[in-house]
């Protein structure tokens, strides 16, 4: 079905409008990119569109969304090609795809795991049904990708409910049940904004390693352009829901917008605050 | 301004949240608090509001314990404005409501005008006044916050993680606007948070926390050259630059 050489993600002119109050306004508004393999970062204030893009190709918009593109594939599976659909449409063609091809991480692993259950049947719960394996294998499974994760006592997380784990650890299980099912993309969206500066740092250099280890692609969303680029190969910058500049890592930002960004970050080396917005 | 000396605060379920804390902040000055989720940073916070009581040591506000201030009294010393302005804000009352309670608590007449300056200072339009909560963005929210912890004109402004639920463009307005209003009214801040290129460029002192109690207390100058850290402090620098540090034990 795959095409070796065919990208993880093709979006040519990607447009979204959301429903309701929203109607007539662009959350996406022709976005072109392709990807491989590869780690990209899509940065930019909230309401830029970042996470409408993560979403966009799990299918999970408002079902009387309307998403239009040239073409829009994940996996060599083309989800929408021409004539607009909705988001219901969508999101049944992207069903077979969701939690097996991509996976998606959220800012807040207490609202992305359910409360009520413990953690393993969460993690094992994707894998009997997208991969179906038995409770066993799923169980098996489930704790090595715990493991994998650097999370020190996998059999003890494996219990624990989710409010029994601090922010770091609850999103290190979130971040082991997106791996599990062993997708070619993570879709990571702003996974470290609910969490303070220290299990950042680990958390980053988790996703980080296991992106490499298994040879899938990431798509790193965030609004910190300094921390997302330095785990990206490259960068989106978006603004009111369209790409204003593609980065390479390591590349001087030249539009005004991506600036702007970098100049608000703070800096330890930089006493005051930044000035306002161009 | 505000004076702390031996606190200690204890809970049940997890022992003592601060243990050991002393710290004076001079009147006018800005000092940061930093330090992991759970290192009580925030429980420190509220016992100088008076929000929880010491199970040792004291908190002074301009001389005077806060359990000892009569709320009014007590709230005209101190205001605190919270991490997440959709939880701190009232969802079912506009945002003219929510400025003018504090003036009614206090007696002060000649709200409606007061409400229009407030708003003004810190940066919101007028036509704001009757919006709710829910029909503001996320930086109007913070910033309508902050408007309502300066309406009983406080001598000193706590501040808990006011930018972490804020974007970078947001998060270097609110700073901005908390730094405007510092130099105008000389009030005492203390502002807790977990970034620390956040907390250093904004404040003078810095004091570092590790499992409730002080690690290093450095002027924010020392922490940018990074001369003479405590390993944790320097743990924290490090992980604010993203890097993938391993804290120290």
């Amino acid at each position: 079905m795959t095409g070796a050489d065919a990208p993880l993600v093709r979006a040519d002119e990607l447009s979204v409008e959301l429903p309701g109050a929203f109607r007539g306004v662009r959350a996406l508004d022709r976005v072109t990119f392709r990807m491989g393999r590869e780690r990209l970062g899509i940065v930019g204030e909230s309401g830029a569109g970042k996470s409408t893009v993560g979403r966009c190709l799990l299918g999970l918009l408002p079902s009387d969304a309307r998403v239009t593109a040239r073409s829009l594939s994940l996996d060599g599976h083309e989800l929408c090609r021409g004539t607009p659909f909705c988001g219901r449409e969508l999101s049944l063609r992207a069903a077979p795809l969701r939690g097996r091809t991509a996976t998606m991480i959220l800012q807040d692993p207490r609202q992305a795991l359910n409360p009520v259950m413990r953690v393993g049947t969460q993690i094992a719960e994707t894998l009997r049904h997208r991969r179906r394996l038995s409770r066993r294998a799923a169980r098996e499974r489930g704790l090595e990708t715990l493991e994998s994760v650097r999370v020190a006592d996998p059999e003890r997380v494996w219990r624990a409910f989710p409010h029994e784990l601090s922010g770091g650890l609850a999103q290190r299980a979130a971040i082991a049940a997106a791996l599990a099912p062993d997708p070619a993309l993570l879709i990571a969206d702003e996974p470290t904004s609910a969490l303070d500066v220290m299990a950042r740092s680990s958390v980053l250099a988790v996703i980080d390693e296991q992106v490499r280890a298994r040879g899938m692609g990431v798509i790193l969303i965030g609004h910190d352009l300094p921390l997302v680029s330095r785990y990206c190969d490259r960068m989106l910058v978006m603004r009111g829901g369209a790409v204003v500049e593609e980065l390479p890592r390591g590349a001087p930002a030249r539009h005004r917008y991506t600036q702007h960004l970098l100049a608000v970050s703070p800096r330890l080396d930089r006493p005051s605050p930044a000035p306002g917005p161009p | 301004m505000i004076e702390v000396s031996g606190l200690r605060v204890a809970f049940d379920a997890v022992g003592a949240a601060v243990d050991d804390v002393s710290f004076a902040v001079p009147q006018g000055a800005a000092w940061g608090l930093v330090g992991e989720s759970g290192c009580g940073k925030t429980t420190l916070l509220r016992a100088v509001a008076g929000l929880v009581a010491p199970d040792a040591g004291r908190v002074a506000l301009a001389g005077a314990s806060p359990a000892a201030l009569d709320r009014r009294e007590r709230a005209r010393r101190v205001q605190m404005v919270f991490q997440d302005p959709s939880d701190s804000l009232h969802p079912r009352r506009t945002v003219a409501d929510a400025l003018a309670e504090p003036l009614r608590i206090h007696g002060i007449g000649d709200r409606e005008r007061r409400v229009t300056e407030a708003l003004a200072r810190v940066g919101l339009d007028a036509g704001l006044r009757f919006r709710y909560p829910n029909q503001l963005s996320g930086g109007q929210r913070q910033r309508v916050s902050i408007a309502r912890a300066l309406m009983p004109a406080p001598a000193a402004l706590l501040l808990d993680e006011p930018t972490a639920a804020l974007d970078v463009s947001n998060q270097a307005r609110v700073l901005e606007l908390l730094a405007r209003l510092r130099r105008e009214s000389g009030m005492t801040m203390l502002f807790v948070g977990h970034d620390l290129a956040v907390v250093a460029g904004f404040c003078d002192v810095v004091m570092t926390m590790r499992a409730g109690r002080p690690v290093d207390i450095v002027p924010a100058a020392r922490l940018r050259s990074g001369e003479g850290l405590h390993p944790w402090t320097r743990a924290l620098v490090a992980a604010g630059r993203g890097e993938p540090a391993a804290p120290p034990d």
